[in-house]
């Protein structure tokens, strides 16, 4: 964790608070190795939560998609008056 | 008019949607406002939605439900935390346990939508998501997004097959 925050120019607390939501969130884990704590990446995590946002944001966009049909089709509907 | 911007957030698992709509701020309030213009537009083609509560202000709830093509149903309930016409709106996945958490299996805990009005008077909407889980985003995806889940299901794929 030491080695790690020397790495960012922020404060050891303030890596180590980014650390615990990293956590949190599943995508690293900290093992305790004697004094030290060992943070690892799981890899697999973080590459889910990609594509997992990346199918939501497809969700989104097929949604806006549906609005925009929605307002095409009723400015129409009203010979273009809101 | 479209989506104009998206900001994801891998560590805070949130997502920012932003839209250009073709309408008035007030025009577009009623996507949300009115029961029978968000049922035409929040669920994909073949997942019929169907609002049964809608009560638009702080502390009230929102229900409805989406008829898969299965004969499956989907259902959703949200907590309306703030409701300020036209342009402010906060749900909560409104099923939670003490502690605030989904126990229904649904995931979203939180939905920011904003609606601002550009200079030329058109509206803006911006719709900031917050999940509490990969859990969570996995349920919210298989909630209504069959194209969401099958784009997600072929990046799994093909990481699987890098690896």
């Amino acid at each position: 964790m030491s080695a790690l925050a020397k790495r960012y120019p922020m404060s050891f607390a303030a890596v180590q608070k980014h650390v615990a939501v990293l956590e949190g969130a599943g995508l690293v884990t900290k093992v305790k190795r004697g004094r030290e704590q060992l943070v690892s990446t799981d890899v697999d995590t973080v590459q889910r939560a990609r594509a997992l946002l990346d199918g939501i944001e497809e969700l989104w966009r097929e949604r806006v998609q549906r609005i925009d049909d929605l307002l095409a089709t009723e400015k129409r509907t009203n010979g273009g008056r809101q | 008019m479209s989506v104009t911007s998206v900001d994801k957030d891998l560590e805070a698992l949130t997502m920012t949607v932003t839209a250009d709509l073709d309408a008035t701020v007030e025009r577009a309030w009623q996507l949300w406002a009115d029961p029978r213009q968000f049922e035409k537009w929040w669920g994909p083609p073949g997942y019929p939605t169907t609002v049964i509560d809608h009560d638009l202000r702080a502390g009230g709830q929102i229900t409805f439900f989406m008829a898969g093509p299965g004969g499956e149903r989907h259902d959703g309930t949200w907590e309306v935390l703030a409701a300020d016409p036209p342009r402010n709106l906060e749900l909560r996945d409104a099923d939670v346990d003490a502690d605030g958490r989904p126990n229904d299996g649904n995931s979203m805990t939180a939905m920011i939508i904003t609606i601002d009005e550009r200079d030329d008077g058109a509206a803006v909407m911006a719709i900031r998501t917050h999940f509490d889980s990969l859990a969570g985003m996995e349920q919210h995806l298989a909630t209504g997004a069959e194209e969401g889940m099958r784009m997600v299901l072929s990046q799994i794929d093909s990481l699987l097959q890098v690896v």
